[in-house]
């Protein structure tokens, strides 16, 4: 009841922001709403299905090379928006079928070099993409419009994974995660099913490239592949707690948050501050603040995964299995 | 080879293994109604190997895989598992972080969302598994190894399968717990399921079983009534580590009986 009250809190602030806040709180807000798509859809993979990966930016820029190569071509923002989302989507379904026949490692490092290739093709092919130049773009007169865009992707991922945790498809997604092969044994049909989380992992961060295109009104290969943009996205899905419903939400505005007061304070250092953040994070809470918060009961937080509310009913109970009697 | 009319599960000359090496070597393998059937052999002799080809979980290179007759060679596990041949994987695999409650409704998933049905088999298999009753909602990674094991062995009931495949169910379980899950699965097969295990704790598992069959370095050595391989002097002492020159002779040659 108080974990809705709050996000029915979060909601409304967040819908009238706009017409309060001034045009800091407002792009702040806009990157925040775009780390909130990149981690929920990050989190869909990597988190339920257990496959982790250092290339989920891949998607990012080839959506706001795709929406970028489209405004410049005439099209709306929102069409352009859609069509990077696809974009993401058809890249995926390929990439999918070849790359998560491995798992672990290799599919963490294969994915990333796969953000590197799409890096040197918008580099490389210059005639189209203008090479290391970059598109510059009509910038958008009014913000109003792009931010509450990406405010619903935001929310609409949230309630996704929301619904997904509470159903029989994020349990066969667990069970991919724990042990696939008990998953094959089982009967999850293991191959369509991760290849469908990845492909779905793929559209938002295509449409938030575009639309992050769309706020900067100027794409290059360094902003759209940023190697920076895939670290703070898997930071704050394990900063708020992987596997879980608002555990990435938590992580990106708790990391929003201290990397903007560390970033204003101390130009100089505040990536190796937030780099000791996290290390502590890791060290104290490796499954993230929720599942923290969850053990000690803060029921205002939501959790919403049932089996975390009832795991903060019986405190510091050991995951593993005791030996037996 | 004995009763393949019988047979509800069968392995005809099955080769296969894991890249190129091949861990088991034509073995042929019948499992028939109602009956216990423990596959036994020393470490890598290809026992689980073979087990998984039946479940659908590995490539076969070449033989067959029949299930009540019907050539499933090529079949994914979902088609097997919709067969009635269910599979319990080796070692920890019950979801720690779910309840007992969550694991078995995992089971069912692929019967689709009929909650009644669900509800019902859950109902008749805590009559079968009483350890689960009342502990619903606990987590499963709470409850001991033992219990863990019948948790698994419960959740692959239920889809109603007609054969069910374990994977040494008996792996880091106190000799105490050990009789429980093989008295456990005698009591299934004695309610129509056919019920076939690989076991390690061989003298254990055949006393427990109505047939047998024995590998050794990827073919099957022996097969036949479980009380006549307990009997056999070679296969006793296959057990205790040695390899009889016969042993060593037949994995050239054909299957003896016991």
């Amino acid at each position: 009841m108080k974990a809705t009250l709050v996000m029915g809190t979060a909601c409304i602030l967040a819908a009238v922001l706009p017409f309060v806040g001034s045009e800091y709180v407002l792009s702040f807000t806009v990157q925040l709403y775009v780390f909130v798509a990149l981690a929920y859809s990050w989190n869909l993979i990597g988190g339920y299905a257990g496959y982790t990966h250092f290339g989920q930016v891949a998607f990012f820029g080839v959506g706001a090379y795709t929406g970028a190569l489209m405004m410049d071509a005439g099209f709306h923002w929102l069409v352009a928006a859609a069509a990077a989302g696809l974009s993401g989507a058809l890249l995926a379904l390929p990439l999918g079928g070849a790359m998560l026949r491995v798992k672990g490692p290799f599919f963490a490092i294969g994915m990333f070099g796969m953000a590197r290739v799409c890096e040197s093709f918008a580099l490389g092919f210059d005639n189209i993409t203008q090479g290391g130049t970059g598109i510059y773009l009509l910038p958008v007169s009014d913000l109003k419009p792009l931010y509450f865009t990406l405010a619903a992707i935001a929310l609409g991922l949230v309630l996704l994974t929301w619904r997904l945790d509470n159903s029989r498809l994020g349990l066969q997604l667990l069970a991919i995660r724990e042990d696939e092969t008990a998953a094959d044994a089982l009967g999850v049909r293991t191959t369509r099913l991760k290849i469908g989380a990845f492909v779905v992992s793929a559209i938002a961060p295509g449409a938030v490239g575009s639309l992050y295109a769309t706020y900067l009104s100027f794409i290059d290969p360094m902003t759209a592949f940023a190697p920076m943009t895939e670290l703070t996205t898997i930071a704050m899905v394990l900063l708020g707690g992987m596997g879980t419903v608002f555990g990435p939400l938590i992580g990106v505005l708790a990391m929003s948050v201290v990397n903007e007061l560390l970033w204003s304070r101390f130009p100089e250092i505040y990536l190796a501050i937030v780099g000791v953040v996290i290390l502590f994070v890791v060290l104290w809470m490796p499954r993230g603040i929720v599942s923290f918060l969850a053990h000690r009961q803060w029921s205002w937080v939501p959790v919403a995964r049932g089996s975390l509310r009832r795991l903060a009913s019986r405190p510091r109970i050991a995951a593993r299995p005791k030996e037996a009697h | 080879m004995t009763g393949s009319q019988a047979a509800l599960l069968e392995l005809r000359g099955v080769t296969t293994g894991y890249g190129d090496v091949p861990v088991v070597r034509s073995a042929s393998m019948a499992f028939e109604k109602r009956l216990v059937t423990s596959v036994i052999g020393s470490n890598g002799a290809g026992k689980s190997t073979a087990i998984k080809a039946a479940a659908g979980l590995l490539r076969v290179w070449s033989g067959q895989v029949l299930v009540s007759g019907a050539d499933v060679t090529r079949e994914a596990p979902h088609l097997r598992l919709s067969r009635g041949v269910a599979f319990v994987p080796q070692g920890r695999i019950v979801l720690p972080e779910m309840t007992v409650r969550e694991n078995l409704e995992l089971g069912a998933h692929i019967l689709g969302g009929d909650r009644q049905r669900i509800e019902e088999t859950i109902e008749r298999l805590v009559r079968l598994f009483p350890v689960l009753g009342g502990r619903m909602r606990q987590l499963a990674g709470t409850m001991s190894g033992g219990e863990q094991q019948m948790l698994a062995i419960a959740r692959s009931l239920m889809t109603g399968p007609s054969i069910l495949i374990l994977d040494e169910p008996s792996l880091g379980l106190s000799p105490k717990y050990v009789d429980i899950v093989f008295e456990k699965l005698r009591e299934l097969s004695g309610t129509g399921l056919t019920v076939v295990m690989v076991e390690q704790k061989a003298s254990r598992a055949l006393s427990f079983s109505d047939r047998g069959y024995v590998m050794h370095t990827g073919q099957v050595v022996y097969s036949g009534e479980a009380e006549a391989l307990l009997a056999n002097d070679n296969v006793r002492r296959l057990f205790l580590g040695e390899v009889p020159e016969e042993i060593r002779l037949m994995v050239e040659g054909e299957v003896a009986d016991a």
